[in-house]
């Protein structure tokens, strides 16, 4: 137990947390246009995983498999929103647009396993080496050092279009008040369906950076997917910098937790999730007064 | 004079002696042993159902933990019962455990809006399993335990199917029953009210968020029963029984039945029962896992479009809006023929 034991533990967090970060901003950005919790999100994170083993396995090189695959998602994302969940939301409760988006989870994951098989599946290292890179005794390996830059240049790249450019701006109006965005010429309904595209493509950059890392199966994203939701949860779900945090301080937690025991780091980071729900139910970075979140 | 709320209520406890009546025969008209387990689990997906109906339809929270709910029933009677115990015991074990949980899970329902509520059911949903799963000492991990004793009532065991059918459908009844009188009491109607808006009821001094925790507390509990039933049924259960895909199933059943219809539960067990045992099957053609969840997804999306509040409501409203509409023309088109007194004897 001494300093780079832990120093080893921090790493492995912060590299699982920007997962769940990348995962946890596609959740507040749809949450904050569209009032909806997409439980597919998970699911597309999961397609974007297996897309770019196929593409990798068809012998795609690289800087061509992966905005193909951040690209389709971005497309799945649209998709969802303009079959299901855009002819809904006129009449939907907040129950029925839950379901609807579980619905559409369960019909991905089932047609994944369809098309994929149930074994999990694997595929090599982006920039393999023979041994992990050793700092200080830490051994860092190169796919971590791809995932923290991946998602750093992901979450920049949703920065500068949410500061700097017009759909960012519309996107931005839009989740303050919709009505008064769409009074103002907004098309809302074209800026919600941009924001589940980009929930998709921030998923898919997280799946495509953690297919290398673990065996993925259908079954993947549905436990990513909560993890996501959980970390949007600690940083105060609607605030997009809280979401960053969260992720790492969830993905912190986990490493943490698998100090007493493996099996259980799920269980007990998601009763941590709980009882910040109990106590801070703004999230870390919220106050305790109670703010009814928009659209709820 | 009589209200007519107060009818209605007496003929929906009419409609509960026949139903107790269909139950009686259901297992002597029924004799071969699939049709029997067909029916039993009808009984007991009606049972998960009336307990989510409880929580979703007449509290309005989303509760994801539901399978979670059924599960701890069904390990607590499985643990109580490989111990030694008595099945009952087990059964109130199960029933305060589910309880206690659900009261502490809900507890932010107190302060928070129903979507925290549906990701704090989630949370504990997957940790339920994820202990399930793996807290070996206990619960047998991943294999699950086995060996568990069916209920008994002093020598005579529930051991064979027509015993355990009316044994579950027993238990059914007393939660329709539950659920009419909560419907059709003060305490239900404050739900309806609840439903329509918070401010207003918490103005007429109705405490929405005690109301809500209780609702959810006793849907857990209704699962919780149900849970009990299952595992003493199938004598083994494991952790993956009561994962994503059976919370899915119930909430199909849920979609089909509708949220706060009386008797949606049973019709929706009836729908999903019937599609898990006959129609998929068929479909399939032997890779009924993937195929299942993608039409059972399938489903929850269309109905829940069309449907928010669940189809068999959604065709109740209708049907009704329909027959005022058609009342409205013959009315408008022979004004004489329907004086208000005629109106009074007709009603």
């Amino acid at each position: 137990m001494d300093l780079a034991f832990f120093i080893q533990l921090f790493v492995t967090g912060v590299t699982t947390g920007a997962i769940y970060a990348a995962v946890a901003m596609g959740f507040v950005l749809v949450f904050r246009v569209t009032g909806i919790l997409n439980f597919a999100q998970g699911e597309l994170l999961m397609v974007g995983g297996m897309l770019i083993i196929s593409f990798r396995e068809a012998g795609w090189p690289l800087y061509a498999a992966i905005p193909v695959t951040i690209a389709l998602v971005f497309l799945l994302g649209c998709a969802i929103y303009a079959l299901a969940l855009g002819p809904a939301i006129k009449r939907g409760t907040n129950i029925s647009l839950l379901l609807i988006t579980l619905g559409i989870s369960q019909v991905l994951q089932g047609l994944a396993q369809i098309g994929w098989g149930s074994a999990p599946r694997y595929t090599g290292d982006f920039s393999p080496t023979a041994h992990p890179i050793s700092v200080l005794s830490v051994s860092i390996t190169t796919q971590s050092i791809w995932i923290l830059g991946g998602v750093l240049v992901a979450l920049g790249a949703t920065y500068l279009v949410l500061e700097r450019t017009g759909i960012g701006r519309a996107l931005r109006a839009s989740s303050i008040d919709p009505m008064m965005a769409r009074l103002s010429g907004i098309n809302v309904r074209m800026v919600s369906l941009i924001a589940f595209g980009a929930a998709g493509a921030l998923a898919a950059v997280g799946g495509l950076l953690l297919a290398p890392v673990i065996g993925m199966t259908y079954a993947t994203g549905s436990l990513i997917g909560v993890k996501g939701i959980a970390a949007a949860v600690i940083g105060g779900f609607g605030s997009i910098p809280g979401a960053i945090i969260g992720g790492i301080a969830l993905g912190l937690l986990e490493s943490l937790a698998s100090l007493i025991s493996t099996g259980l780091t799920t269980g007990i980071s998601l009763l941590a999730v709980v009882i910040v729900l109990l106590i801070l139910p703004n999230g870390i970075l919220g106050g305790r007064r109670v703010k009814a979140a928009v659209g709820v | 004079m009589k209200s007519p709320l107060m009818t209605k209520r007496r003929n929906q406890h009419f409609i509960w002696l026949g139903a107790v009546v269909v139950v009686a025969v259901l297992p002597l008209v029924f004799g071969d042993g699939y049709s029997q387990t067909v029916i039993l689990t009808i009984g007991l997906y009606a049972i998960f159902g009336i307990g989510l109906q409880l929580t979703m339809g007449t509290g309005g929270i989303l509760n994801m933990g539901h399978a979670a709910f059924i599960g701890i029933g069904a390990y607590s009677s499985a643990i109580v019962t490989t111990k030694g115990g008595n099945p009952w015991v087990g059964m109130l074990v199960g029933i305060v455990v589910a309880g206690v949980l659900a009261f502490v899970v809900g507890l932010p329902i107190l302060r928070l809006r129903s979507l925290y509520l549906a990701i704090a059911t989630l949370c504990v949903a997957l940790a339920v399993t994820n202990v399930l799963g793996f807290w070996t000492a206990l619960t047998g991990g991943q294999n699950g335990v086995t060996g568990i004793v069916p209920f008994s009532i002093g020598d005579f065991s529930f051991i064979d199917l027509p015993s355990q059918i009316y044994l579950i459908w027993g238990f059914l009844l007393v939660a329709v029953l539950i659920r009419i009188n909560l419907r059709y009491s003060v305490v239900g109607r404050e739900f309806e009210a609840i439903k329509d808006s918070d401010l207003a009821t918490s103005s007429l001094g109705i405490n929405h968020g005690a109301r809500r925790l209780q609702i959810f507390v006793i849907g857990s509990v209704i699962g919780a029963v149900g849970g009990s039933l299952y595992a003493t049924y199938l004598s083994a259960i494991t952790p993956d029984l009561f994962g994503f895909p059976f919370l899915i199933q119930i909430f199909v059943l849920v979609a089909l039945g509708g949220m706060v219809s009386l008797w949606g539960a049973p019709i929706g067990a009836i729908a999903v029962v019937c599609l898990h045992e006959f129609v998929i099957p068929v479909i399939s053609g032997g890779n009924a896992g993937p195929v299942e969840i993608v039409i059972f997804g399938v489903i929850l999306v269309i109905v829940m479009i069309f449907a928010p509040n669940g189809l068999t409501d959604q065709v109740v409203s209708t049907t009704r809006r329909l027959v005022k509409i058609a009342r409205r023309r013959r009315n408008h088109d022979e004004p004489s023929s329907v004086t208000p007194a005629s109106k009074k004897v007709a009603a």
